[in-house]
């Protein structure tokens, strides 16, 4: 069935909206989950939408020894990276327009740690410069457990098309069924990308402040915390619409088993202490990485599969 | 080529302000150097300004954690003077509110070396925890910080058989909130990952810095006030004083740690044998000779010292105060050399560092940096001008 050229436009008008409002709302509910976890009230429900509102309409302000092209364009990189992840994904019965192909969605997933190496670097401050350091340790370190365990589910459907795996898995049972190991490393790289603990080491406040994000302050910094509302959705729905079936197209379901993934995103962090930089790269290049490859092997080869 | 990283003087990881600037390879740490006095308040001089009653309440003030400490150390030494004795009961009392400060400044630092690590689940529910222990300091002494519990001669109020009987209880509910924070310290592995071997300090170089307090005995130096120069009633108490010989930061951990259940012992006992009798002795017009005299208690974070010369009047000469965070954060730039910059928030931790007691005055030349300290005759020549 082709979607016509109206509902498409309609797709690409919505759908960034639709994922910045639920975005936000799942980020609300992490804080809100973690907050009660730590015996502390949390959050009223529109505290993101708030932050936004405030940021967007303040004055930013760029240090005189900050690079200004960099400084002003990695916010505005990580929003299009996660931007464009968003339009391809499916939610529940919502189909793209534009396949999405898995490479893509991937490789458009570490834009946004480009993005905070080089506000990181480009801000001329030692915080950040560190921070930026750390960014690149785990990005490197993350990327190989993270596109193992997703390719998991491509070789077992035999395509790289998001929406093929999706509905493969519609037939034959969830990939979390199949392949709970690859899930976990996925869950593991998970809480790396949403910046969670025990992984929240480049912008550890005790240690570097904000990390990369020291120097920004108003409408940029209001694009990073857009684009972390964005991020609180695609991340969740990646995982969704790989590991679970993608919700059994319906979009009900599906966002409440994106609810699922960020009460156990937030569990995980409140259990948590922070990961030194050494300790977090030897975890997941043994641990994480292991059990990505122990189900890549697996299904490549079709050992013991049930 | 190493990059200055400053940390301070406002910093998320600083209670309160401070300079550190360390020189950072990549992210080791090649050289450390500290920077105090950004909270400066002349607390010594305007000690000898007062009447000896109005200074027990200006050096509670000194610190905000061990408020009973300075205020205990402050009686004895003017009771040392004017050759005061005080009664048992007070003793006693004395003992359990500077147990009960020492719990709730050790269950304060356990909650800031877990927001360090990042671990803020166990931050929170240890800061709750500490609430009991400051609630019951208020029910006792009326206040939860400067509690105005001592003077001199003895303690400015007594227990009711209703503060006993919440005490008992209070101090069980301690014990399990103890029991939690040991279960977090040991079995968490991510934690004892990042306490293990990080900020080592050895005998040699404690004893060349002279450190003290939970800090020095962590280094394998056995060394406690309380046992060594007892004072109020710990010569009759039965406890025992918690030596650790590794060094590193999670030794001074569990050295805090096996403290709490010392401490919690030592209340036991207080409250078993506690004497009947008066709170104070009437000292009516405190009449003090020309003398000197010199003090030590056991704060949390370690000795702390005070002198006292007297002139004949109702104000002191001269109050000298040496604070335990003094000796210890001399100790800050040995223990960080080596380290990676994430751990150094936890080093600076570890040693429960405190500034507004530490900080004197020095003045520095901003044209070419030269620094001198000002002398107490040099003020008053100055003043006169």
């Amino acid at each position: 069935m082709m979607p016509s050229t109206i509902s498409s436009i309609a797709f690409y008008i919505l759908q960034p909206f639709f994922g910045f409002i639920v975005g936000a709302l799942f980020y609300w509910v992490f804080r809100k989950v973690r907050a009660r976890l730590q015996a502390r009230r949390g959050p009223p429900w529109y505290q993101t939408f708030a932050d936004v509102t405030k940021l967007l309409f303040k004055e930013s302000i760029t240090p005189l020894i900050a690079d200004k092209t960099i400084f002003f364009l990695a916010p505005l990189l990580a929003f299009t990276g996660y931007l464009v992840v968003l339009l391809q994904l499916p939610i529940g019965n919502v189909y793209p327009p534009f396949a999405g192909d898995l490479i893509v969605i991937l490789i458009f997933l570490t834009l946004p740690g480009v993005a905070v190496i080089l506000a990181g670097s480009g801000s001329g401050s030692p915080y950040g410069a560190i921070g930026s350091s750390r960014e690149t340790a785990l990005l490197v370190a993350s990327e190989i457990p993270f596109i193992i365990s997703a390719l998991v589910t491509a070789i077992q459907v035999k395509s790289m098309n998001i929406l093929k795996i999706v509905d493969a898995q519609n037939q034959f049972g969830p990939m979390a069924f199949h392949y709970p190991l690859a899930m976990v490393a996925f869950f593991i790289c998970m809480l790396l990308k949403l910046g969670r603990k025990p992984f929240d080491i480049p912008d550890a406040e005790v240690e570097i402040i904000a990390g990369p994000y020291t120097e920004y302050s108003g409408s940029l910094l209001g694009i990073f915390e857009i684009s972390n509302a964005l991020r609180w959705f695609v991340v969740p729905a990646l995982a969704v619409n790989l590991f679970f079936a993608g919700g059994l197209a319906n979009l009900f379901v599906f966002l409440i088993l994106c609810l699922i993934v960020v009460a156990v995103i937030s569990f995980l962090d409140a259990q948590n202490s922070r990961y030194r930089i050494d300790q977090a790269f030897t975890f997941l290049l043994t641990w994480a990485t292991l059990l990505a490859v122990i189900d890549l092997v697996r299904a490549s080869t079709g050992w013991v599969q049930w | 080529m190493p990059v200055a990283l400053p940390i301070g003087p406002y910093h998320p990881a600083l209670k309160e302000n401070t300079y550190f600037r360390l020189e950072v390879e990549g992210e080791r740490i090649v050289n450390a150097d500290l920077k105090i006095g950004y909270n400066h308040r002349g607390i010594e001089w305007l000690a000898a300004r007062r009447t000896y009653h109005q200074d027990i309440f200006l050096c509670e003030r000194v610190c905000g954690i061990c408020s009973n400490a300075h205020s205990t150390c402050f009686c004895q030494t003017v009771e040392d003077l004017a050759h005061i004795e005080v009664p048992d009961r007070a003793k006693y009392l004395r003992v359990i509110v500077a147990e009960l400060e020492r719990l709730h400044s050790h269950f304060l630092w356990f909650g800031v070396a877990m927001h360090v690590v990042g671990f803020d689940t166990a931050f929170m529910h240890m800061w709750k925890d500490r609430e009991i222990i400051m609630r019951m300091i208020e029910s006792i002494t009326g206040k939860r910080v400067n509690h105005g519990f001592n003077t001199i001669g003895g303690t400015r109020r007594d227990f009711t058989p209703s503060i006993l009987k919440s005490i008992e209880d209070g101090i069980n509910n301690i014990e399990r909130a103890a029991d939690r924070i040991r279960n977090t310290v040991t079995r968490d592995r991510l934690v004892k990952k990042r306490a293990l071997d990080i900020g080592y300090l050895s005998v040699e170089d404690a004893r060349r810095i002279s450190v003290v307090g939970p800090t020095a005995r962590a280094s394998a130096i056995d060394v406690d006030i309380r046992r060594d120069d007892p004072y109020a009633a710990y010569s009759e108490l039965d406890w025992n004083v918690i030596v650790r010989d590794e060094g590193d930061a999670l030794a001074r951990v569990v050295v805090r740690l096996l403290e709490i259940y010392e401490s919690i012992r030592l209340i036991r006992q207080a409250l078993k044998s506690l004497p009947s009798g008066p709170t104070s002795t009437d000292i009516g017009q405190l009449e003090l000779p020309v003398s000197e005299a010199c003090d030590r208690v056991e704060a949390p974070r370690g000795e702390l010292f005070y002198f006292m010369k007297s002139n004949g009047t109702n104000i002191p000469e001269r109050v000298k105060i040496r604070t335990p965070s003094y000796m210890n954060n001399a100790a800050l730039t040995t223990m960080l050399i080596g380290n990676s910059t994430a751990d150094a928030p936890l080093i600076i931790a570890s040693i429960d560092p405190c500034y507004s007691c530490t900080d004197r005055v020095a003045i520095v030349d901003a044209k070419n940096g030269e620094i001198t300290y000002v002398t107490m005759e040099e003020l008053s020549r100055k003043k006169a001008q």
